[in-house]
Parts: structure tokens; sequence; C-alpha cells
């Protein structure tokens, strides 16, 4: 069965993501922000992260790139609501969904998602990504 | 000194005249007398003398009968009225003496003395008979008559001279103040706001000239400040406008700028609500039988959810960084035509549309993406307009070299001409429709943003967007893009980038 791992500080849709994922037949962990969701990936590296962009304290950019050069044959979904709100450490300098979005794809992610997204948006791009492996 | 300068002259001259003339004229006077009378004194006493020698040396006193006729001979030849000769005390007078005069008074020292008129003068005559005295006495009225006509010349002479001197002051103190009248009125015109008027003085005194120059240095000098102070006060009128204009533009992008920041922060959050509802609601509606009324239910959840996230995307479209789009060469024609192809979808079908997107005009300067929103947002605005009603919306890319419009600054420019024949709109409204969140539409049927967003895109790209609207007549909207400088920019990457950029869905906004 393969797993993912979900990080996300947002717990409302971490565990949206968990529950939609679950049902499509996955192994699905979740983790309420980037460092959780870092050691989680160490301890067991999952097929599929899906990782939010903007986060406190580790970017999720920051987090792509670590799961990158971790293990370069995971498959990883950037989310992001965009926007520019929140405290400037973790904003970087684009500031659009697009460009968050175009920074996730330059730091590695195999694709982009903007919230809110469909369930079968969702299903068709994680089995895009597993059916890749 | 209040006196008029003539006046003063005219009577200094008069006070001086009337000190030394009366002066003059006795002195005058008496020399007249006095040199008239010592002439009559010679040549009496020197005719007499004559008269004496002859009596002496002749033998008129030989007889009684010659003496008186020769006496009467003297008398009748002019000149002398009283003719005597006196011998041992017996006196032998003319018969011609005029009665009323007396006897011989004695001599005369003085002309004039005795009161007479008449000079008395004894001349002794040597005989061998004895000493005679020969008394005559002369008229001296002939020079009296001389001296006063003499002293009335003079008199008449020295008034002449007063007079003439008061004129000639008169005359002088006019040639004075005449360029000074000149400089005064001169200087009164400038008083009275004519800057124009040269403080000249035609006169030939130095001291005149020289003040006519120092005054009009002064007046030059005063012009030069006046105009040097109005053109200060107009530029300085013109600064306090422009201050006012840039104040009131920095309001507006601040507030622009505040908006979007809002919106953005508003719109991550929004984004991660929505984000389990509609997959919750999705995954429910998986769950339970078709059959179920909450399935209905389920569906209407996730349509509002769609609707929401719609609502969202323009709003972040809003709060994007105008100035960070990249600049590059863009040809609005592939843009526009890109727009209507999306527009054509979803515009009513009582609305009809006309396109020249003017293919062969050059390319102006800025970002794709920003552009393609722009005239999706003017569009979209010139098509809800019309919604109810339907109508003609015409779209057209012209350019213009030299624009003619006073409210855009010369230049070569394409022109972006969006126009409608919508409902248009009243003064008061033209005036609001780019600030952000004003709207005229029903609530829920627009955010507010749409022309606000525009307006952004055309300020950030140095471009100018005109409205020409009025109530129930539909509107027309013009951005004069600058037309780029051919050697500013390599021409090429654009078609890619905005291939990219129009692809990102937050980029279609309605207002």
């Amino acid at each position: 069965m393969p797993s993912v791992l979900i990080i996300d500080d947002e717990e409302e849709v971490s565990h949206a993501l968990e529950r939609v994922l679950q049902r499509a037949g996955l192994k699905v962990t979740v983790t309420l922000g980037s460092a959780e969701g870092l050691a989680a990936f160490e301890r067991e590296p999952a097929d599929l992260v899906i990782t939010d962009i903007i986060m406190p304290k580790v970017h999720g950019i920051a987090v792509i790139k670590a799961i990158r050069a971790k293990r370069p044959e995971t498959r990883i979904i950037a989310i992001s609501g965009g926007g520019n709100f929140g405290p400037l450490e973790y904003q970087p300098e684009a500031i659009t969904t697009s460009a968050y979005l175009a920074a996730a794809t330059q730091a590695g992610a195999d694709a982009v998602l903007t919230k809110p997204f469909d369930k079968s948006e969702l299903i068709e791009a994680v089995q895009r990504l597993l059916d890749q492996k | 000194m209040t006196n008029r300068l003539w006046l003063r002259l005219a009577s200094v001259v008069l006070v001086i005249h009337a000190v030394l003339v009366p002066v003059l004229i006795s002195g005058l006077q008496f020399i007249v007398k006095r040199s008239l009378a010592d002439v009559f004194i010679d040549e009496v006493r020197s005719y007499s003398r004559l008269l004496a020698d002859e009596l002496e040396l002749g033998d008129a006193l030989v007889t009684r009968e010659r003496t008186l006729t020769l006496l009467d001979s003297i008398i009748l030849s002019g000149r002398v009225v009283y003719a005597e000769v006196v011998e041992d005390g017996q006196s032998l007078r003319s018969t011609l003496v005029a009665p009323e005069l007396g006897h011989f008074p004695g001599d005369d020292f003085e002309f004039g003395d005795h009161n007479d008129r008449i000079y008395y003068l004894s001349v002794p005559v040597s005989r061998k008979t004895g000493p005679v005295a020969l008394r005559l006495g002369f008229d001296e009225s002939l020079t009296w008559e001389h001296i006063e006509r003499t002293r009335l010349r003079v008199l008449l002479a020295l008034l002449a001279f007063t007079l003439v001197s008061v004129v000639l002051a008169i005359w002088l103190a006019a040639r004075i103040a005449k360029p000074m009248i000149d400089l005064q009125k001169a200087a009164r015109r400038i008083a009275s706001g004519n800057f124009d008027a040269h403080l000249s003085a035609r006169s030939s005194i130095h001291e005149v000239q020289e003040l006519a120059r120092d005054l009009e240095s002064m007046r030059s000098e005063l012009v030069g400040t006046n105009e040097r102070l109005s053109r200060e006060v107009v530029e300085r009128g013109t600064a306090e406008a422009e201050r006012r204009a840039l104040e009131e533009r920095l309001r507006h992008s601040e507030r622009v700028a505040t908006v979007g920041t809002l919106a953005g922060g508003v719109a991550h959050e929004f984004n991660n609500i929505m984000t389990p509802i509609l997959l919750y609601a999705q995954t429910a509606l998986e769950e339970i039988p078709p059959e179920n009324p909450a399935a209905a239910d389920l569906k209407r959840v996730i349509a509002a959810a769609h609707r929401a996230r719609a609502l969202v995307n323009r709003i972040l479209a809003f709060s994007r960084d105008f100035q960070s789009g990249p600049n590059t060469l863009v040809r609005i024609a592939p843009v526009v035509e890109e727009v209507m192809a999306l527009l054509r979808a979803i515009v009513p079908a009582n609305i009809e549309i006309t396109v020249d997107s003017g293919r062969d005009h050059p390319p102006i300067l800025g970002d794709p993406s920003l552009v393609h929103q722009l005239v999706m947002n003017l569009c979209t605005n010139a098509y809800q307009a019309m919604r109810s009603t339907g109508g003609l919306l015409t779209v057209r890319v012209i350019r213009e070299r030299q624009t003619s419009d006073p409210r855009v600054p010369r230049g070569d420019y394409v022109v972006l001409d969006v126009a409608d024949t919508g409902h248009g709109m009243d003064e008061r409204t033209r005036s609001r429709i780019f600030e952000p969140f004003f709207t005229t539409r029903d609530v829920g049927e627009g955010t507010g943003l749409g022309l606000s967003v525009a307006h952004g895109i055309v300020t950030s790209m140095g471009a100018s967007i005109l409205v020409d609207s009025e109530a129930g007549r539909g509107a027309r909207f013009r951005v004069y893009f600058p037309v780029a400088n051919p050697a500013g920019l390599a021409e090429g990457p654009e078609e890619r980038r905005f291939e990219r950029t129009s692809s990102v869905p937050s980029t279609s906004l309605a207002k």
C-alpha cells in the first residue's frame, strides 16, 4: 500500500486530506508543521508527500528541498492557499499564489494545487504521481 | 517744502530784487544827476567866462545903452534868463529879465540851489574904470528834464531787469521741474501697477538725468522683482497643486496597497478554511446513497464553496504587487484576442461583440499577465453594464501618434478602446469608479475591485486611462499605453510569459 505523508499546519486541512486519501486506499500519516513532518519522513520515508507552502518556522519550499535531497524518488505535491498573510519570517519574496507554486515547482515539487481544490483534482494528482513511481 | 518750485524760485528772485533795485535806483539817480549837473555847470561857467572876457576887452560897457543892449542880446541868445551888470554899486539889469524874478540871490554853489530852477552866477570883469560884476542866471529846466528822463529810463530798465529775472527764474524752475513732474507721473503709474512706465527725463540738467537713471534702474529692478515674485507665486501654486495631486495619488495607492494586503491575508485564511469544507462535502457525497436528501444539500455546499473560491480568486488578484511585474515588450493584439475568446464563452447572446485587435501596432512595455487582466476587467465591466439590456461591446486597439486629448500627455500611444452601450454612469459615479470596493451593483454581484485593479495596472505601466460616460448612454474606457522604445528591450519572450501567466486562474476578475 503506497504511503502518503501530509505536512500542513492547518489541522482541518490535514485531517480532510487524511480522510480523502485514506478512503482512496492509501496509508496516510498526518503531521502539523514542517519540523514534525520532516521528522516523520526521517523515521519512515513516504512514497508521496503533500506539503503546504506557507508554514511557520520552516517554509514549505525548504521542506520540499530537504525531501528532494534526502530521497529523490519521493513524489511531492505542494499545496497553497496563496495570499500574502502571515509573519514576514516565512514569507518568500514572491507573494502571489502562482509565484508560490512556481517556487515550489522550481524547488522540486512534482505537482502544485491551489487551495481549495476539489477532491477529484487531488485524487487525480495523487494517482498520477504514484503511477509514475 | 510744499511750495511749487517755480513759485519758490520766483519769490527768491523778487526778494533779491526788492532789496537791490532801490539801492541801485538811488545810486544810479545820484550818478545821473551828478554827471548831468557837472556838465551843465561846466558849460555855464565857461560860457560866463567867455562873456566876461568879451566885456573886458570890448566896449560894450561904455554907455548905459550899449550895456543894456548887450545884456538883452545875452538873454535873447537863450539859456540865460537873468543878466545884470553891477558897477560901483549901481546895477544895470536887462529889460528882458522876467519881472517875477527878484534880485540876484547870490551865487549858486550846487546845481539846484535856491530851488528856483535857475543857476545864478556872478563873474568878475576887470575894467580900467574899476571892478564890474556880471551877474547871470541860467535856466536849469532843460537839464532837469534831462535828469528826470534819464532817471525814468534807469527805473524802467531796472524794472524790466526784475521782470526778466523773475520770468527767467520761473522758466528755469519749470525746466528743472518738468522732467521731475514727468518722473513723478511715471512713478505714480508704477505705483498704480503699470510697471511698464519708463522713467526717463528729457533734461539737460545732469542731476535730473542722474535722478532719472537711478529711478529707472530702481524701476527695472522692481519690475524684475515683481516678475520673479509673480513667477514664484505661479510656480508655488503649480507645485502646490502637483504636491496635492501626488499626495492624493499616494493616499490612493496606499489605500489600494492596504486593501491588497488585507485581501491577500483574508484570502489565505479563507482558502485554508474552504479546503476541508470542499473535501469533506465531496467525500460525504460519495459515501451516502444518491437518493438521500442530504446528497442535494451537500451538492449545494460544494457549489457554494466553488463560488466562494471564485470570489477569493478575484480578491487575490487584487493583492498582487503591480509594481513587481516583469517588464517586457507586449503586443496587445494577441492578449485582446485571448480575452475575447474567453469572454465570448460567457457573455450572454444579447450582447454583440466587435473586435479590432490591431495586429500591426507596435508593442508596449509591461507585464503581459497584467495587460491580460486589464483587458479582462474592462471588458467584464462593459458586458456587465449591458447584461440585462443587451447591447454592443466594441473593443479596438488603435495607434495614436499625436494624441489630441488634453488629458493625456503628448506622445506616441497604442490605445485600448473598450466601449459599451450599457447604462453608463453619472459624474458622481464616474469620479469613484476606481476606488476599491466601490460598486453600483447589488451585493454579491461584484467585488468592487475590477476597475480599481484596472487602474492600478494602468498606473503601474505608466499608462493613462480615460473614462467617458453619461448616465444611460454607455461608457467608453480608453487606455493609453506609451509605445515601447524599440531600443529599450529586445522583443521575444512575451509570448512565452503570456502563456504561463494567463493560465493562472486568479487573473480573471470581474467587478
